[in-house]
């Protein structure tokens, strides 16, 4: 039983919703700046690994805006960010979809980095932000976060049959 | 459904394309204002459904208080209401007293009327600003550029209002600056935010200016921002070095950044002409 492209485009992004409340849930400072993992980000990039042909390019625009907007940053910054390491996982899902969960892992923390680099630069540019020091600590977390992201959205792909 | 040709546009082109979106976005960022005032309008049950578990816990620690720690609470702030109420007592008189004296000068009196208790939503997580939700928006007339305070001293300003929320880029942000005042010898100063909420500076103070360790500075009332003679912060710190024709001076706010629950929304009396409106008008 395969469900249709429009369920299955809401039970995505429902899951996308459900990563910004864990992105945006207030949380102890400690916690907040080294051990929160990138929800949103994570989960944009599992859809674009997965289902490339429903979630790409320019879904994971729309939900780097959605951050903006809920971070009250410049619209579009984020966006971007999102938007280009979605483009590079779609251009080489074939070969990330084939490793190991812990080296798939490992790549996603390196594109965390990437991204973490570019939206510091590109705030720094626009609003003269300072960067704090432990700002790129946030990336290791990706590698325990991101099994447990993979196991959860594929259950609920293949529990759910999206298509 | 795989699709194998089904591609419409190849990668390179997507990423052309949302890089042009991007920087049309940011070019025009001035003018989208209200379509980012309503996507986070459409947004904000999501910010209040991940403020729910801390509402939570909140609202669990103040039913649990045992008797003994209310009853304590209410004698202490009843000793409160009464030293203040006497000091208020005092205000209204040196209120009046101030108010006529200003007429004699000419100088029009500026007071700050309309007050709204908000209650700080969401301590945002955006790692390069310092800045806070609180829980009234437009449906309060809550505006941009609004002052907000606790009950120590000046917490920052409103930057962004949506329908039932609005965001508070805090005094020591690293994009603000706040017009200040020596409350003991009325030299004007500027304080700025360095991205630390225990420390700000103040900016282009010569040598011979009289700063002391202690001074209390306040809200100067100039760029019509904030209302005149809040107190902001007290100076901790001067540092003269040889070469430098400014001293170093640092400041702690006194309001408490990083544990603030609950401010005070203020609006001026006499309603601020905001630039883009009068714009409108011609």
């Amino acid at each position: 039983m395969r469900r249709g492209p429009i369920i299955s485009l809401a039970i995505i992004w429902l899951s996308i919703l459900c990563s910004a409340l864990l992105q945006v849930m207030p949380l102890p400072p400690f916690i907040d700046v080294y051990i929160r993992p990138h929800w949103m980000l994570l989960a944009s990039l599992y859809w674009c690994l997965s289902m490339p042909y429903r979630f790409n390019i320019g879904s994971a625009w729309v939900t780097g805006l959605i951050l903006d907007v809920l971070w009250g940053m410049p619209l579009g910054l984020n966006a971007l960010a999102f938007g280009l390491c979605g483009a590079f996982i779609v251009s080489q899902g074939h070969k990330i979809r084939s490793y190991s969960v812990w080296h798939q892992a490992l790549i996603f923390m390196i594109i965390v980095a990437a991204y973490q680099w570019m939206s510091g630069v590109m705030i720094s540019v626009l609003d003269n932000a300072i960067i704090p020091k432990h700002y790129y600590f946030a990336c290791f977390i990706t590698l325990l976060a991101w099994p447990w992201i993979f196991f959860t959205l594929r259950r609920v792909r293949r529990r759910l049959f999206l298509s | 459904m795989k699709v194998i040709f089904g591609r419409r546009f190849p990668t390179s082109i997507k990423i052309i394309i949302i890089i042009v979106f991007t920087s049309g976005l940011i070019i025009s960022s001035e003018s989208l204002s209200p379509v980012k005032q309503y996507i986070s309008t459409l947004l904000s049950p999501l910010q209040f459904l991940a403020n729910a578990p801390l509402e939570a816990i909140d609202h669990i620690s103040n039913n649990v208080k045992s008797r003994e720690t209310l009853i304590s609470e209410n004698i202490s702030l009843r000793e409160m209401e009464l030293t203040l109420s006497d000091r208020l007592l005092k205000v209204v008189h040196l209120e009046q007293e101030n108010a006529r004296l200003s007429a004699l000068l000419g100088s029009p009196v500026i007071t700050t009327q309309k007050k709204l208790i908000a209650k700080v939503q969401v301590v945002d997580s955006d790692p390069f600003k310092l800045q806070v939700i609180v829980n009234k928006g437009l449906q309060n007339d809550v505006f941009i550029g609004q002052s907000v305070i606790d009950e120590h001293g000046v917490v920052g300003q409103v930057i962004e209002v949506s329908n039932y929320s609005s965001r508070v880029l805090l005094i020591a942000d690293n994009s603000h600056a706040i017009p200040l005042r020596n409350q003991r010898n009325d030299v004007r100063l500027i304080g700025l935010g360095k991205g630390d909420v225990h420390q700000m500076e103040l900016q282009y103070v010569t040598k011979n200016t009289d700063v002391k360790i202690g001074d209390m500075l306040v809200t100067s009332g100039l760029g019509a921002r904030f209302p005149e003679g809040y107190p902001v912060a007290k100076v901790t710190g001067i540092e003269n070095r040889g070469n430098e024709i400014y001293s170093k001076i640092l400041i702690k706010p006194t309001a408490q950044l990083d544990r603030i629950r609950y401010v005070l929304l203020l609006w001026p009396d006499t309603p601020i002409q905001e630039p883009l409106t009068s714009a409108q008008q011609q």
